[in-house]
């Protein structure tokens, strides 16, 4: 087969893989700017006769009785998840300095624990937090949201920072200590400017991480104007009649800002994926 | 200077332990002492009623309770099998996804950026999405699959028992790929290329190279991701829970847990189902580091 061919029936096999992955993004964009009518015709509507904003203006401002508008969950998303950041850099960082930096006894043993803290899954802590955060009165608390998802977080902060200020010429921070600087003035002058790529990576990992978690918001959080953005739309959706052009504009406006954020730091996103997946 | 050593070392050691801390505790309090109360409360009669009392203790009732539960066995089958098909599944399409993009190309870095929409996107949007697009009576899927005359009547995807589970794989692979194909990925890349050049010269066609050059190269990524999948799938609650709720021969080991512990508050019982899942996480972890360690050296 020619050089040719070749590339033209893998640019074709792309192109195909790409329809069947991105379908589904698109078919949601579309079923949440259609009429009620086109929505739900007995021959799909592929490009809606008219585009109404109509389920947009309902899931942010009436959504119906008892329900908060989505606007409250994504406040509520967003504080959790940027203090889930906050949290997991700060902890992350410090710890990841002594393991990569310092001499200590159990160092060994608390790199193991990361690992094993690293494969361990949300589901076995389901039931145990569930029970302590009852007994601690820290449901439909945001804060106890945070607490679980920074321990949830740590592992990966630690070990791409670990990694990153590995990588940093030590030559560079005893120039620092000589000159006079302690340890935290050389983690704070000298070790975290130079690591900002790092550091983007790991904001951005733990913030999608946070922003996209349902298992524990979903046990943890009964009052709806506690609702995270995910379990404001599983609310939604578990409504008498569906109202399914509501639960797709909902899911475009979950979804845009993780695009946004992907497609503007692609890079930054994709280390934290190969180190951590979204584990599940 | 013997001793000015040694205060310098232990010094640092100090402050070593000062900067782990904080980050140690909240794993503590938050991964490990659940852990170990889970073990604790999968011996005790706990339920919400009697949360802030002392729990009676119950012996083996909670674990004999969930293994006489008739759910039990086919759940424990169903989540194996499925969390192998689902694994196998985002090997195969990650691999495919790789293997393609392996290809020099102009816009590679767009279709791979494409690629990686399911993976990234919250799972509570594209779990809806694919709800919808399943739909019996409204949805796209079945409208497709009869007009390409692969169906002759619409089908009820996620809540009839013989498509449910299969369903939730396709779902599975379709999400997950990618995580599978980042790592494969990033293993072709680093494979020289005079090996291949070099089975050319020899008269090896592309699929020979493949089966002899390409796939003993991938070997150990491929056996790191599969364990990985695998122990993620097994222990995976929202996926099956947002797609059928258990409903439809999909009731798996978590969503059997969930049921237990929040569904009717048998906390005690509950904690005995996750420990089910405990052992195979352990069992796992305990091969991932006697064999693929190994493989790695």
């Amino acid at each position: 087969m020619g050089k040719v061919a070749r590339r033209v029936l893998v640019l074709v096999a792309l192109l195909a893989f790409l329809f069947v992955v991105l379908f589904p993004l698109y078919w949601m964009v579309i079923s949440s700017t259609k009429s009620f009518r086109e929505l739900f015709s007995t021959t799909p509507v592929f490009w809606p006769s008219t585009f109404t904003a109509k389920a947009y203006k309902a899931v942010l401002t009436s959504p119906g009785e008892d329900i908060p508008d989505l606007l409250d969950a994504l406040r509520n998303s967003l504080m959790v998840a940027g203090g889930t950041v906050f949290c997991s850099l700060l902890l992350g960082t410090l710890a990841a300095y002594a393991i990569a930096r310092l001499r200590f006894r159990g160092k060994a043993l608390i790199t193991g624990l990361v690992l094993v803290v690293y494969l361990f899954p949300a589901i076995l802590l389901m039931v145990p937090l569930f029970a302590m955060f009852a007994k601690a009165g820290l449901h439909n608390k945001l804060s106890g949201l945070i607490v679980a998802y920074v321990a949830q977080t740590l592992p990966v902060s630690l070990l791409m920072l670990g990694n990153y200020f590995r990588s940093i010429p030590a030559e560079i921070e005893d120039a620092a200590l000589v000159d006079g600087c302690s340890r935290l003035g050389v983690i704070w002058r000298v070790t975290i400017p130079l690591s900002v790529p790092a550091i983007a990576s790991v904001a951005l990992y733990v913030f999608v991480i946070a922003w996209n978690e349902f298992l524990f918001a979903y046990i943890l959080l009964t009052d709806t104007k506690k609702f995270t953005a995910p379990v404001w739309i599983s609310y939604l959706y578990s409504q008498l009649h569906t109202p399914w052009n509501q639960v797709m504009a909902a899911s475009v406006l979950v979804t845009v800002p993780v695009i946004v954020l992907f497609v503007w730091f692609e890079k930054y996103m994709e280390q934290g994926l190969t180190a951590g997946g979204v584990k599940g | 200077m013997g001793v000015r050593l040694g205060t310098l070392r232990q010094r640092e050691e100090a402050l070593a332990y000062l900067l782990v801390f904080p980050g140690l505790l909240v794993v503590l309090g938050v991964v490990l002492f659940p852990v170990i109360y889970n073990i604790w409360m999968s011996f005790h009669d706990l339920t919400l009623a009697n949360l802030g009392e002392r729990a009676p203790f119950a012996g083996l009732d909670n674990y004999l309770k969930v293994i006489r539960d008739p759910d039990f066995l086919s759940s424990l089958f169903i989540t194996g099998g499925y969390a192998v098909a689902a694994g196998l599944m985002s090997i195969v399409v990650g691999l495919a996804a790789a293997l393609l993009l392996n290809v020099r190309m102009p816009m590679r870095n767009v279709f791979r950026a494409g690629f990686l929409f399911p993976y990234v996107a919250p799972l509570i949007s594209v779990v809806y999405i694919w709800k919808w697009i399943l739909d019996p009576q409204a949805g796209v899927a079945n409208w497709l699959l009869m007009k390409g005359g692969i169906i002759s009547a619409p089908m009820d995807w996620l809540t009839n028992s013989s498509t449910a589970l299969l369903s939730v794989i396709l779902f599975q692979g379709w999400r997950y790929f990618p995580f599978a194909m980042l790592l494969i990925l990033a293993r072709l890349q680093a494979i020289p290329t005079d090996l291949h050049e070099a089975a050319a010269v020899d008269g090896a066609n592309r699929f020979q190279q493949f089966i002899n050059i390409t796939l003993p190269e991938l070997r150990y990524v491929l056996g790191i991701v599969f364990l990985l999948r695998f122990v993620w799938t097994f222990n995976k609650f929202d996926d099956v829970f947002l797609l059928t709720s258990g409903a439809a021969n999909t009731k798996v080991l978590p969503i059997l847990t969930y049921r237990y512990a929040i569904g009717t508050g048998q906390l005690g019982v509950g904690a005995a189902c996750s420990m089910f899942l405990f052992i195979v996480l352990v069992a796992f972890i305990l091969v991932y580091h006697l064999k693929v360690f190994q493989w790695g050296k």
